[in-house]
């Protein structure tokens, strides 16, 4: 009863913001400066080819009109056609979602497996007493949360690349060319990930409710697995949706520092050229992957932790 | 067994239980040459305003003292064991089952991520090997001795979803779990309204009748402990000051600490127009009090 | 709380001076605003004229971090960009504070659906990142300076509002509010008197440490080309002719690199010790580069959060209130 209630109100407002995301989209064609007619046709076309162009986009039917083969299209999953290659945007998308995808996971990865450990290990030490620990943790991490990702990818390119020569600098066909732009874009998420971990492990340790658990005897596995962990973990669900959305932010950022041909290239390069269809399908895309992770990352925490049911809006 | 029938009776024994920062040797201990104990079946009390250590000699006699301190004694005995010498895990059976703690906030006692049932069967599955069934029974009986009306359906249910004194008590049926000899409840009615509190009281009375566990009962307020204890302790910065019976207590007691206690709190006959009675610093110098007694 | 402050800027600029971070990095953005004064006219030639014989060449006596792809002097163009890295950046800051802090408050003046709609909407604002936002805005507006400040404006805009409105609410319920209201303190009263003040403090402090923030989108927005454009250049523009030239003198990326990093650095720390420096109750504590972290956040977070104390402007409004 209580879940479908719940459920209910998280479908409508994802439903909302969708909704909000493909308007904003569409629109976003229509409020820049300049004629996309004329932008398709060529800086001299004459008046009849730009016309021509015009009728050819839809452009010359009123608004609504074309909102509504705009959001038709969005079913047929047809996203239009790229002002720069005629190529289907869907055609586009598909063929540069490898390298960013790619990013992504090995990004997600690297952030559970190492910014989650950390930030418990770190919980642990603190409270045994190793002050040096506490003070490296800290500066550490505060660093490493501080610095934009673009910088952390420049940097480590500048050690592994041109200065050992460990691994590629560029490129996006192989792994090892994916493993600096993923470390580069996990830094930042695992490193303030590590932090609130730690603080919130901390909190949980000392909390009645763990020294209740304590009275109890039980062996120190399952203390930790069954009173601190599920406690400490929600922290780290609840970061889920920005960690994502920083994820993606990032790759936009770092594909260009690699030179890799990812949907974040090519996204930065459609703007620069005006090519409205393929930015409206980049932005449409990685917009429902954030607002999707979001919801996802909204259930599980019901599950997991069901008190966020019920003060979640 | 000892032979000697008098100690036999006796389920805890504390003495000279001391409590000191660790590695700090320039702050004095925070609890001085404690020493008490515990008749079978016995209601006592410790008594004292906060600072005065009773929490931290409640949390030293279940070995839960928080990082950072450490504890001496010549002897902690409980139901038979020596908690002083034993490791965790020889003692980690006797403390699970054999001692049940109630703590001060019932609000945050309970882990909130956890289902009520879950929290229950953890300790006597762990300690007496029962199957998640048999456990599941107790848990229901055990809701039912604390008067929890719909048990079964309870123990699916999340700590936030039942009330303070509702948590409260499944905090008390949750250490009945193990059949302890010993509750030690910390403050628990503190967090409580008033008539709630009437209804834990009432409940810790009742166990101690029926199921003939010994509480041990810490509070800060005298008037309270009156009412329940056999028994009641009186601790003073870090000393205990006074151990006397409650009828004693209640004929007037010798020290002026314990009486001043008593002044302080107010009750329907309290003279409004006065102010009530505090312990100023250094108004009680406990070595010359005691000195004196 | 600011008559308390009257007769205590000697004891603020002690608690200020007292600790070694707020004096470096004063003294770091006190050579940050002369550069900024100074200009890229301020440098002369070195800057801004190409010399091809000499493109992209590693550190040399009279180019101690070599050069670019046009020849010119790393080290001396990093520094004659930091004008307009740092103006372009806390212009867009600045709008973001205007625009964030009127619609936080007016969604946390409002009723309660205004909140529950409003809240929604900035979340899920925020919930899309900096970036992407960014460069939406970009795609609507239009390349260059002015879109790519509107565009980190724009990103920005939903933290402020969400600090805003959660600023107004913490203030809102505190027992003087209350109390205020009681009395019979007017809702404009209270607006300007309890309101205004306590947040305008914590919301300067918050714009300040958001400049760190603003360098370093405002630097990415260029460097993926969408903001600044040449002639004009700053360090994110420098920093993509440093990447595609990386092998050649990998410099022409790490100096610009590192100055947006120290500058990011400088503006946080300053803005810390300046939270501690108007916040009594950290005075006393001595603050040291390590061991403060922690209480630096809370140091933060206390200064944030408006004093729990009774405000003064309170005391007098309830002896008013007595006959």
């Amino acid at each position: 009863m209580k879940w479908r209630r719940f459920l209910v109100s998280r479908f409508v407002r994802l439903a909302f913001v969708l909704v909000a995301i493909t308007t904003l989209t569409f629109l976003m064609m229509h409020l820049a400066p300049g004629d996309p007619a004329r932008l398709v046709a060529g800086m001299d076309a004459d008046e009849q080819a730009v016309q021509i162009a015009r009728e050819r986009l839809g452009l010359d039917q009123p608004m609504y009109q074309q909102f509504l083969d705009y959001v038709g299209g969005l079913f047929r999953g047809d996203l239009g056609t790229s002002f720069a290659t005629n190529q289907p945007v869907t055609e586009e998308i598909a063929q540069k979602i490898g390298p960013t995808a790619q990013l992504a996971v090995l990004g997600m990865a690297l952030i559970l497996l190492v910014g989650l450990p950390m930030g418990i290990i770190g919980a642990v030490l603190t409270r045994n007493g190793h002050r040096w620990f506490e003070i490296a943790f800290s500066g550490s991490t505060g660093a490493m949360a501080s610095i934009p990702q673009y910088l952390i990818a420049t940097f480590l390119a500048f050690l592994f690349a041109v200065t050992w020569q460990l691994l590629p600098v560029a490129g996006s066909g192989s792994i090892e060319a994916a493993i600096l732009p993923a470390v580069a874009i996990a830094v930042r998420p695992a490193a303030s990930i590590a932090r609130l971990v730690r603080v919130r492990t901390l909190e949980v340790l000392e909390s009645p409710y763990v020294r209740t658990a304590r009275s109890k005897r039980l062996p120190t596995r399952k203390l930790y697995l069954a009173h601190v962990f599920p406690n400490s973990i929600t922290t780290m669900l609840a970061m889920g949706g920005v960690t994502f959305a920083s994820l993606i932010g990032g790759a936009v950022i770092v594909e260009q520092v690699f030179a890799r041909l990812g949907l974040g290239t090519t996204l930065v390069h459609s703007v620069l050229v005006g090519d409205y269809p393929v930015v409206q399908g980049i932005v449409l895309l990685l917009g429902f992957a954030v607002v999707l992770v979001n919801a996802l990352v909204d259930v599980i925490l019901g599950i997991v932790d069901p008190r966020t049911m019920e003060a979640g809006r | 067994m000892n032979a000697d029938p008098v100690s036999n009776d006796i389920l805890l024994d504390v003495r000279n239980l001391s409590i000191s920062v660790e590695n700090r040797d320039e702050i004095p201990p925070l609890v001085r040459n404690v020493s008490f104990h515990l008749n079978r079946g016995e209601i006592v009390g410790i008594v004292g305003e906060s600072g005065s250590g009773k929490t931290l000699t409640s949390l030293a006699v279940s070995r839960l003292l928080p990082q950072g301190l450490s504890m001496s004694a010549d002897r902690i005995d409980f139901d038979g064991h020596d908690l002083v010498g034993g490791s965790d895990r020889e003692l980690r059976t006797v403390l699970g089952t054999n001692l049940a703690m109630v703590f001060q906030d019932p609000m945050q006692s309970l882990n909130p991520a956890r289902k009520i049932g879950a929290q229950m069967i953890e300790t006597v599955r762990e300690h007496r090997g029962l199957s998640k069934k048999e456990a599941r029974a107790l848990a229901i009986r055990s809701l039912e001795d604390v008067h929890i009306t719909e048990p079964a359906k309870r123990l699916k249910q999340y700590p936030h979803e039942l009330s303070g004194g509702m948590r409260q008590r499944t905090m008390i049926a949750m250490g009945l779990m193990g059949e302890p000899s010993l509750i030690l409840a910390d403050e628990p009615t503190t967090a409580l309204d008033v008539t709630v509190q009437a209804q834990v009281m009432q409940l810790l009375c009742d166990l101690n009748d029926r199921k003939g566990s010994a509480v041990l009962l810490i509070s800060h307020n005298i008037s309270l402990l009156s009412e329940v204890c056999d028994r009641i302790i009186v601790m003073f910065r870090g000393e205990i000051v006074e151990d006397l019976t409650t009828a004693k207590l209640l004929a007037g007691p010798d020290h002026p600490y314990t009486q001043g206690l008593i002044r302080a709190v107010p009750d329907l006959n309290t003279d409004r127009g006065v102010d009530l009675v505090t312990i100023e610093d250094g108004q009680f110098d406990v070595e010359r009090e005691m000195n004196h007694a | 709380m600011s008559s308390k402050r009257h007769g205590t800027t000697r004891q603020m600029s002690k608690a200020f001076l007292s600790s070694p971070t707020g004096i470096i990095s004063g003294l770091i953005l006190l050579g940050l605003t002369v550069l900024v004064i100074m200009g890229p006219n301020g440098f002369g030639d070195q800057a801004t004229v190409s010399d091809m014989a000499r493109s992209s060449e590693g550190p040399s006596a009279d180019h101690r971090w070599g050069t670019d792809a046009l020849g010119r002097d790393i080290f001396t163009r990093t520094l004659a960009a930091t004008r307009l890295s740092i103006l372009y950046a806390s212009a867009a800051v600045f709008f973001a504070m205007i625009v964030g802090g009127l619609v936080g408050g007016l969604i946390a003046a409002g009723g309660p659906r205004v909140r529950k709609v409003g809240g929604a909407v900035i979340d899920t604002m925020m919930g899309f990142g900096d970036i992407l936002l960014a460069v939406v805005v970009v795609a609507i507006v239009g390349v260059g300076a002015k879109g790519a400040v509107l565009a980190i404006g724009v990103a920005f805009t939903p933290h402020f509002a969400r600090f805003t409105y959660s600023l107004v609410d913490s203030v809102m319920v505190r027992d003087y509010m209350s109390a205020a209201r009681v009395v019979g303190v007017s809702k404009s009263g209270i607006g300007r008197r309890y309101v205004g003040r306590n947040v305008a403090d914590s919301l300067v402090i918050v714009t300040f440490t958001t400049v760190a923030e603003g360098i370093m989108a405002m630097s990415s927005l260029s460097f993926l080309g969408l903001g600044i454009q040449s002639p004009q250049f700053d360090w994110g523009q420098m920093l993509t002719d440093g990447v595609k030239n990386f092998y050649l003198n990998p410099y022409a990326a790490l100096v610009p690199a590192t100055l947006i990093l120290i500058t990011g650095l400088a503006v946080n720390l300053f803005g810390d010790a300046l939270a501690r420096a108007v916040n009594p109750v950290l005075w006393s504590e001595r603050p040291s580069l390590f061991r403060s972290k922690l209480r630096r956040n809370r140091a933060k977070a206390l200064a944030m959060t408006p004093e729990i104390t009774i405000d003064p402007a309170m005391e007098t409004e309830l002896r008013k209130g007595r006959p």
